[in-house]
C-alpha cells in the first residue's frame, strides 16, 4: 500500500519518550518499515519544547517534525503540558501529535483529546503488537492523509 | 350692756379669746384633724365623725371651724372649714396625708401686747380676709384663739346700744376725757360698721331698707341706690321667710341665726344667717337692725362634709374606729359587709374575732408597731361571722383626740381575696415555671436590656450554671465581658446584639470556650418586649450538643479520610494503569522480540520457556486491568441519569451477539423499568451477569436466560436466571469476592473479577446483589435498584 510518489523526502518524526526500552522498540519497529523516516528522540517534556523552539545549541538545527509521538508520563514537563504548549503555539499547532502511552485511564484519554491530540494509542503488550501499531501509524499518517505543507 | 361704758378700742381681747383652742400635732393625719374639728369632745365620748347623720347639726354648736397645727407650742398652720371642703373635693385620701401637708401656712398671728385690743384683731382679720386669728406671746407661743364670729358677738351689744341711744345722752353720763374717747370711738365705730366684713342694714316698719353698709352691698352685688329705698322683700328668694321675720320683729321678738336665701344682683342665691332685733322708741317701732352673715360657703362646706361622710359610709374600703382596748367603736357599711356582720352587731366586738386565728400573732405584731409608729400596713387572713376565710389588707392608724391623746385607732380594710387568689395562682404558676427552670437539662438564661441597650445578665438557671461553670451569683448584674472576660464576653454580646437587631428570635449553634472547658450548644435567643414595644430582656435557651457536634466533626473527619483514601485509590489506579504496566510491557515486548529474532537459534525448550514467560506477563497484565476496572467502579465520573434498562439489555445483547450465536443461547426479558443510574456501569452489570450465564452453561443444554423484574417496597428486584451448571450452596458468598474462582482457567477462563465488579456496581447504586443456585439446576442472580430517583 506504499505509494512512494507521495514521499519526496524523509519523514521527520519526533519521539518524546523517557523509557529507553520503548525508544528501542519504536526504532526497531520503524526499521521494519519501508519508508525512510528520520526519527529524533528527546527524553523529557522540557527537551521537547527546546527541540521545537530550536533552543539550545543542541537543537539549533532541529528540523520541523511532520509528526510527534508523545508519551504522557514524562520527567520535568508532562505529556499533557507539552501537548497544550504545542497546540497553543501558532506555528506548532498544525503538527499532528499522537499520544503513545501505557496509560489506559479514561481521564488521560479525555484530557488528551480535549487538548487537540490527533490520536491516542495505548502501547500494546508484546513486540508484534507494537510493530503493528507503528505500521498503522505509518500507513495512516504518511501515506493516507495529506499533511500540512512545510 | 356690759360694755356700754367702756371705750370701744379698749374692748379687750380677753373677752373673746379662747384659751383652749383646738390644736393638733403636725404628724397627725388630716382625717384625724378633721375628726377633731367636728368632734372636739370625742376623746372620751363616742365619736360620730364618720357616719353620724347629725354632723351638720352639731357643726354650728359643738364644733370648731378650725384646727390649729402646733409645733413646740407655736402655731405653724391652720385648717379651716373652707379647707375641709377643698380637701374633700380634691379626692386625697385623708387618712394617708399628714395635716402638715395640707394645712394653710404661714399663719397670721397677733402678738398680744398691752395696747392691742379687739379692734386691732378685727382689722387684722379683715385685712387678710381670714376668720381666725391665733394670739401669741412675744416668743410666738400660742396663748389662745380669736375668731371673727366671737369678735362680732363682742361688738353686737355695743352696736345695739349705740344705735338706740343718742351720743349726747352718753356724753352727759361720762366725763370729758371719756367724751373725747367716746367721740374717737364713735368715729372708729362708724368706720368699723361701715366697713365691717359683716353685712348690716336697717329696715323701716314698712319693710323699706333705709340703710345698709358696704359689706351688705358687696355681699349681694348691688349699688347703694339699687338697694337702699327698696323693699327688703324684693331681695328675699323665699317670701314666706321674710314675712315670718318681719312678723316676729314687729311683735318684738329677736331673730337669731335665721337662715334665709337672698337674691343677688347676678341672680345667684346666697344662704345667709340673719340676726335681727327691733328698735323701739317710746313703745313705737322705729326700725329693725339686721346682721346678714353669708354662710353660703359654710353651708356648702357642710354639704360637702355630709357628702364626704356619706362617701366614707359607703366607701368600698372598710373603715372602722377601734378603742384602746381593741373593741370596735364605729364601723362603716363596707367594713361590716366584708366581715359579714351588721354595723350595730359589731360595736363593742373584739378585733380578734375578725382575724384568722393563725394570723393573730402577725396582726398583733402590726398593732404594736402602730402603737409605736402611728401607722402600719399588714396583710392577713380575715374571719367572717360565718367562719369563712378571706384575705384582707389592713392599714391601722392611731386616732387622737384634740389633746393629742390616743383614743384607739382607725382601721382601713380591703378585701383582697380576689387579688390573693390571683396571687396564689400566679405563685403556683411561678413555682411550676421555676421547677422547670430549675430542673430542666436545658440551659435557660436571662439578659436584661437597659434602655441605653446595655446588656447585663439577670439570671442563669442551674443548667446554665453547670454549662458555664459559674454560679448565678457570679454573673448576676454583670455584662458579658465582666462575666466571661473581654474576648469571650464580646463574642457572646455579639450574638445578643444580633438578636436585638433582628428584633426576633434567632437560633444558632455556637462553640462556647469557657476558660475551663469547651462545649457546643444550640442556642435560641428570644427578645421580650414591654408595653412600649421596646425590648427589655432576652431569654436564652441552650442545649448542649457537644456530643452531636463531636460526632459530626468525627464524621466530617472520616469523610475527609474517605475522600483522601478515594483519592489515593485513584492514584493507585493510575499507577497501576501506567507505571505497573510499563515494566510488564517491557518484559512481554522484549520476550517477543527475542522469540522473533532468535527463534530456531535456541532449542525447543527455550522457545517453551519464552512462551510461558510471555503468557505469565500477559495474564499479569489482564489482572492489573481487571483490578483497575474494579477500582474504577467507585470513582466513575459519569453522571447518573434516568436509564431505560430495556435499552441497556438490548445493547448488551448486541455486544454479546457473537457468544450468544455461538452458544445458541435463548435470552428473554420482561418489560424493564427506568432507573436512575450510571449507564455505563449498568451496562457492565447486565453484560457481566448475562455473559456469566452464557459462560457457565451445561455442556449439552443451550443456555436459556431470562431477565425479570418486579417492584417491591420502593425497589426494583431484577433477576437474571439461567439453566447453567449452578453451584454448591457453600460457594454462594465466595463468588462475589474479587479474584475468587470456582473453576479452573482451562474449563472457564477469567480472572474472577466479574461478579465482584457487579456487586460493587449494585451497592454503589443503593442495592443488593445475591444469588440462588443449585448444582446443575442453574443460578438466579437477584439485584435491587431504588425506584426513586436521586444520587447517592
Amino acid at each position: 500500500m506504499i505509494n512512494s510518489s507521495t514521499i519526496s523526502r524523509d519523514m521527520e518524526v519526533l519521539l518524546v519518550e523517557d523509557n529507553l526500552g520503548d525508544v528501542e522498540l519504536t526504532k526497531l519497529a520503524l526499521e521494519e518499515s519501508q519508508l525512510s523516516i528520520n526519527l529524533s528522540v528527546v527524553g523529557d517534556g522540557a527537551a521537547a519544547m527546546d527541540f521545537l523552539h530550536h533552543q539550545k545549541n543542541k537543537y539549533a538545527n532541529a528540523l520541523y517534525p511532520d509528526l510527534i509521538l508523545l508519551d504522557l508520563n514524562l520527567p520535568k514537563k508532562s505529556g499533557h503540558e507539552v501537548l497544550a504548549a504545542i497546540k497553543t503555539d501558532e506555528f506548532l499547532r498544525r503538527i499532528p501529535v499522537i499520544i503513545l502511552t501505557t496509560s489506559q485511564a479514561e481521564e488521560d484519554i479525555l484530557k488528551a483529546y480535549n487538548l487537540y491530540a490527533s490520536g491516542y494509542i495505548s502501547k500494546p503488550a508484546g513486540f508484534d503488537q507494537f510493530v503493528k501499531v507503528v505500521q498503522s501509524i505509518e500507513d495512516f499518517w504518511f501515506t493516507t492523509v495529506k499533511l500540512p505543507p512545510v | 350692756m356690759l360694755f356700754m361704758n367702756q371705750p370701744i378700742d379698749r374692748l379687750s381681747l380677753e373677752q373673746v379669746i379662747d384659751r383652749t383652742p383646738l390644736t393638733i400635732k403636725p404628724d397627725a393625719t388630716a382625717l384625724s384633724a378633721i375628726t377633731f374639728m367636728y368632734q372636739p369632745n370625742s376623746s372620751h365620748d363616742v365619736p360620730t365623725v364618720i357616719e353620724s347623720p347629725a354632723i351638720s347639726e352639731q357643726l354650728s354648736r359643738n364644733s370648731y371651724s378650725y384646727i390649729l397645727v402646733l409645733e413646740k407650742s407655736k402655731p405653724i398652720g391652720i385648717l379651716t372649714e373652707h379647707d375641709v371642703v377643698r380637701l374633700t373635693i380634691s379626692g386625697i385620701n385623708l387618712a394617708d396625708v399628714n395635716i402638715s401637708e395640707v394645712m394653710i401656712q404661714p399663719i397670721i398671728t397677733l402678738s398680744q401686747t398691752n395696747d392691742q385690743g379687739a379692734l386691732t384683731a378685727l382689722s387684722l382679720l379683715r385685712q387678710h380676709h381670714i376668720g381666725h386669728l391665733p394670739i401669741v406671746d412675744e416668743q410666738g407661743l400660742l396663748l389662745g384663739m380669736v375668731t371673727e364670729r366671737d369678735l362680732l358677738q363682742l361688738f353686737d351689744p355695743l352696736l345695739a346700744t349705740i344705735s338706740s341711744q343718742s351720743a349726747e345722752q352718753q356724753i352727759t353720763a361720762i366725763d370729758h376725757q371719756q367724751h373725747e374717747l367716746l367721740r374717737q370711738s364713735q368715729q372708729d365705730l362708724t368706720d368699723f360698721v361701715e366697713n365691717a366684713i359683716i353685712g348690716l342694714h336697717w329696715v323701716a316698719a314698712d319693710g323699706t331698707i333705709i340703710w345698709a353698709n358696704q359689706a351688705e352691698l358687696d355681699l349681694l352685688g348691688y349699688t347703694r341706690e339699687e338697694y337702699i329705698g327698696h323693699s327688703i322683700t324684693e331681695f328675699h328668694a323665699d317670701q314666706d321667710t321674710i314675712t315670718d321675720i318681719l312678723q316676729r320683729l314687729l311683735s318684738g321678738q329677736v331673730v337669731q341665726n335665721y337662715e334665709a336665701d337672698l337674691r343677688c344682683k347676678d341672680g345667684s342665691i346666697r344662704r345667709v344667717l340673719i340676726d335681727s332685733n327691733s328698735s323701739w322708741r317710746d313703745g313705737e317701732f322705729v326700725r329693725t337692725r339686721c346682721f346678714t352673715r353669708d354662710i353660703t360657703d359654710q353651708k356648702r362646706a357642710e354639704e360637702d362634709l355630709e357628702r364626704f361622710n356619706q362617701a366614707l359610709s359607703h366607701a368600698m374600703e372598710g373603715i372602722a374606729l377601734l378603742d384602746q382596748q381593741g373593741k370596735y367603736v364605729q364601723i362603716n357599711h363596707a367594713y361590716a359587709n366584708i366581715v359579714g356582720y351588721t354595723t350595730e352587731s359589731m360595736e363593742g366586738m373584739d378585733w380578734q374575732l375578725t382575724v384568722h386565728p393563725e394570723d393573730l400573732p402577725q396582726v398583733q405584731l402590726a398593732y404594736e408597731h402602730m402603737l409605736e409608729h402611728g401607722k402600719v400596713e399588714v396583710s392577713a387572713r380575715g374571719l367572717r361571722r360565718d367562719g369563712s376565710i378571706f384575705y384582707k389588707q389592713l392599714v391601722m392608724v392611731t386616732a387622737y383626740d384634740n389633746k393629742q391623746q390616743s383614743i384607739g385607732h382607725y382601721c382601713f380594710m380591703k378585701d383582697i381575696t380576689d387579688h390573693k387568689q390571683v396571687e396564689i395562682q400566679l405563685r403556683q404558676q411561678e413555682e411550676f415555671l421555676k421547677s422547670i427552670y430549675d430542673g430542666t437539662e436545658q440551659a435557660i438564661f436571662v439578659v436584661d436590656v437597659n434602655p441605653d441597650k446595655e446588656l447585663r445578665y439577670a439570671s442563669f438557671n442551674p443548667a446554665s450554671e453547670k454549662y458555664a461553670g459559674v454560679t448565678n451569683a457570679q454573673i448576676q448584674g454583670k455584662t458579658p465581658e465582666e462575666a466571661f472576660g473581654e474576648v469571650f464576653g464580646f463574642t457572646l454580646r455579639q450574638n445578643y446584639e444580633r438578636s436585638l437587631q433582628a428584633s426576633t428570635s434567632i437560633t444558632y449553634e455556637e462553640q462556647l470556650d469557657f476558660s475551663t472547658h469547651i462545649i457546643w450548644t444550640l442556642t435560641t435567643l428570644v427578645p421580650l418586649r414591654n408595653e412600649q414595644n421596646q425590648i427589655y430582656r432576652i431569654i436564652g435557651t441552650a442545649t448542649d450538643i457537644t456530643d452531636r457536634k463531636q460526632a459530626e466533626l468525627e464524621l466530617q473527619s472520616q469523610k475527609q479520610d474517605l475522600a483522601r483514601s478515594n483519592a489515593e485509590l485513584q492514584q493507585f489506579a493510575y499507577v497501576a494503569s501506567h507505571d505497573l504496566q510499563e515494566p510488564l510491557r517491557m518484559i512481554t515486548s522484549y520476550l517477543e522480540l527475542l522469540e522473533r529474532r532468535y527463534k530456531g537459534q535456541l532449542d525447543e525448550r527455550a522457545d517453551k520457556f519464552i512462551a510461558y514467560a510471555v503468557d505469565g506477563a500477559t495474564r499479569m497484565q489482564t489482572l492489573i486491568n481487571d483490578l483497575l476496572s474494579y477500582s474504577r467502579v467507585g470513582t466513575s465520573t459519569q453522571d447518573w441519569k434516568s436509564v431505560d434498562c430495556e435499552k441497556i439489555v438490548q445493547n448488551v445483547l448486541i455486544n454479546l451477539h457473537l457468544s450468544i450465536v455461538q452458544s445458541h443461547a435463548v435470552i428473554t426479558y420482561d418489560a424493564l423499568p427506568k432507573v436512575n443510574a450510571d449507564p455505563s456501569q449498568l451496562t457492565q452489570l447486565f453484560q457481566n451477569l448475562i455473559s456469566n450465564a452464557i459462560k457457565f452453561r451445561r455442556e449439552k443444554a443451550a443456555p436459556q436466560i431470562h431477565i425479570g423484574v418486579e417492584g417491591t417496597d420502593g425497589h426494583w428486584l431484577f433477576s437474571v436466571q439461567d439453566n447453567g451448571i449452578g453451584m454448591e450452596v457453600q460457594y454462594l458468598e465466595r463468588i462475589f469476592i474479587i479474584f475468587q474462582r470456582l473453576h479452573s482457567k482451562i474449563e472457564y477462563p477469567g480472572t474472577g473479577i466479574g461478579l465482584a465488579v457487579c456487586k460493587k456496581i449494585v451497592e454503589r447504586h443503593g442495592g443488593d446483589l445475591r444469588v440462588e443456585s443449585q448444582p446443575d439446576h442453574g443460578s438466579t442472580f437477584y439485584f435491587t435498584m431504588p425506584q426513586t430517583t436521586g444520587n447517592l
